[in-house]
């Protein structure tokens, strides 16, 4: 049967049209609603020249207009791309030009954005989801009502491209993952099942749009014809607000990346039996530090806690624990697990030989979740998609994650660490190489290299930068952060910063980077035990 | 007291360009949709906030509106003040009888 996300609204609809699906700052969305101005607005795209394959760029902020937006795409028989809103003009100009998307709808807030924009991608139009004034636009939201709010029938296949995810590239161009409908829905219906979501659940929409966590939040409440309810990305600065919000909303299922969760638990702000209305609470993303999860489970103790692990490469999730009993110890080890439904996971040495238990390999991940691969990107995607050396069928593969894992003699999976310099800082996948060539690009540089450190607070990694400046150019942190804010988002900004004259070298005449990682260390240490910053 | 006010949000954008090295061009610009601050900056910032305006601000007293921007920033600090010599002016009404 071809199935693709949208039908999952639509079955909903049909059953309880009634029911509340979306729930932000006090505004609620019912599932006719969300059918009926998605189809409406998928009406118009193709009324303004979408066609089928086509790509949608949603330059809108998490809101129920947003989620409108991604059913009206798909409707529409075409993919979506959620940009960042807050990243500097220049990087989401440079996805814009890679996507080359048909249509690009915006709101007010975004829309001064659009005229500088527009210039990467000359042949797309706009269109704007609120009556935002003075903008030119091909549709508004006020002519929306001239169109049929009936059902649509739509081509696509579940085979085809329903979102690009664009997340960093190590060579300092964002890359696109390709997620097809297919990818999710497998995820999804394994997800409803394991954790048996239903129509009476209170969902989170916690992770920002971009983020491939949110497709679980979204499809996953829409499948199961439950309640999602968006969080304002600015909730995050205060830990105690997260939690009356939990509170308040009875919310029953938590899906977040461990930061969040390791700062609330930081700051106190769980309170014993908190939460009565929570039944899961899953993480995804990062590790989560062990004391962290002991705090949460200990105070929510009627809550299943579940370790999601899988990169966006491989849809959502591709395995899970579910850590069924508070670890005794600060210092235990949380698996990965093992594989969600029609995943694989395995863990390999470098001839591609499945690595003996407790032996450190290669992750590699196959099946159900696996995306086509990167965006007109042919030659990173031979790279890191793998012909599966264990199948028959010629066209199975396995995408090589970059993490490095051992399978315990419990048969699980434990992550090590990674074999290239991606990290993980507060939920975000940053390539390191990246920032780098941001700084080479700068004038007044000579040699600049990017490290992240542990810090033991609750901010995890901390993204540090040795810099030489060229003879004669006045370089200063202060500048260097400015001018990095006109091509990286804030998240990617390094906070420490460190001047050299020349950057320590390996006996391979490679920048020492565990040496300029000690220096950093150093330097935290100094400023944690009462030295000066 | 508006005056007040300007000269806190002045201090304020200094701190934030001194300290956490982040320059804002507008007192009303939004500092939160364009992600310049986030956690670990908010934890800084409400140190520097401590140690120039001799106010403790934690950050469970908060709402989202006080961070909005530089001068929602210089109103809260203000409140805060307020409130401070209000307690300590209680304090020392009360009359101490042997």
């Amino acid at each position: 049967m071809n199935r693709r996300l949208q039908d999952l609204l639509v079955q909903s609809a049909d059953r309880a049209p009634e029911s509340t699906a979306i729930v932000f700052n006090g505004e609620t969305i019912r599932y006719a609603e969300l059918e009926q101005a998605s189809n409406r607005l998928a009406r118009a795209l193709r009324e303004g020249g979408c066609v089928r394959g086509d790509r949608i760029a949603l330059l809108v902020p998490k809101s129920p207009e947003a989620l409108i937006a991604m059913f009206a795409a798909l409707k529409a028989d075409c993919s979506y791309v959620p940009l960042d809103t807050s990243s500097p003009t220049a990087r989401l100009g440079r996805i814009l030009a890679s996507c080359e998307p048909a249509c690009i709808l915006a709101v007010q807030s975004t829309a001064p954005a659009l005229e500088a924009l527009k210039a990467f991608t000359p042949n797309s139009w706009t269109a704007l989801l609120d009556d935002a004034p003075e903008i030119e636009a091909r549709f508004r939201r006020s002519h929306l009502t001239s169109f049929c709010a009936a059902r649509i029938e739509s081509q696509n296949q579940g085979s085809e491209a329903a979102h690009i995810l664009f997340t960093s590239g190590s060579t300092g161009a964002p890359k696109g993952v390709v997620i097809t409908h297919s990818n999710v829905l497998h995820f999804i219906d394994w997800a409803v099942r394991y954790f048996g979501i239903r129509a009476g659940d209170k969902i989170s929409g916690h992770p920002p749009l971009h983020f491939d966590l949110s497709t679980f939040d979204i499809y996953g409440t829409i499948a199961a014809g439950a309640q999602i309810h968006l969080l304002a990305p600015e909730m995050s600065l205060l830990p105690h607000r997260l939690a009356e919000f939990i509170r308040a909303a009875e919310l029953t299922q938590w899906f977040s990346v461990p930061s969040i969760l390791n700062h609330m638990a930081r700051s106190g702000v769980v309170r014993q039996n908190d939460f009565p209305s929570l039944e899961r609470l899953l993480w995804c993303g990062e590790k989560f530090p062990t004391p962290g999860l002991i705090h949460w489970m200990q105070r929510v103790p009627h809550a299943k806690f579940v370790n999601l692990y899988g990169p966006t490469e491989a849809t959502i999730a591709s395995s899970y624990y579910h850590v069924a009993r508070c670890p005794e110890s600060e210092t235990a080890e949380i698996p990965i697990g093992g594989p969600c439904g029609g995943e694989l996971l395995l863990v390999l040495d470098d001839q591609l030989r499945p690595a003996p238990v407790n032996e450190i390999g290669d992750l590699y991940i196959g099946g159900v979740g696996l995306s086509p691969g990167y965006w007109r990107d042919p030659e990173k995607t031979r790279q890191v998609f793998l012909k599966n050396p264990f199948a028959d069928d010629p066209f199975s593969r396995i995408y090589k994650t970059g993490d490095l894992a051992r399978i315990g003699p419990d048969g699980l999976i434990y992550l090590v660490g990674r074999s290239d310099t991606q990290i993980k800082s507060r939920g975000y996948r940053i390539e390191l190489g990246e920032i780098e060539s941001a700084l080479h690009g700068i004038a007044g540089i000579r040699d600049a290299a990017v490290v992240a450190v542990e810090t033991g607070g609750f901010e995890g990694l901390i993204i540090c930068c040795a810099y030489v400046p060229q003879p004669g150019f006045d370089v200063s942190p202060k500048k260097l952060r400015q001018q990095l804010a006109r091509t990286l988002p804030s998240y990617m900004i390094p906070s420490r910063w460190m001047e050299f004259d020349t950057l320590p070298l390996n006996g391979n005449g490679k920048i020492a980077r565990p040496v300029l990682k000690q220096r950093f260390e150093n330097e935290t240490l100094a400023a944690v035990s009462g030295g000066k910053d | 007291m508006p005056l007040e006010i300007d000269e806190y949000a002045s201090a304020i954008q200094q701190i934030l360009s001194d300290k956490l090295l982040v320059e804002v061009d507008s007192m009303d610009a939004d500092l939160l949709q364009a992600g310049l601050l986030d956690s670990l900056a908010l934890i800084q910032l409400l140190v520097h906030l401590e140690e120039r305006f001799g106010v403790k601000v934690s950050v469970d007293e908060l709402e989202i509106e006080d961070l909005r921007s530089i001068h929602s920033v210089a109103r809260m600090i203000a409140r805060q003040k307020e409130a401070k010599k209000a307690a300590s002016a209680e304090q020392n009404g009360v009359p101490v009888h042997g």
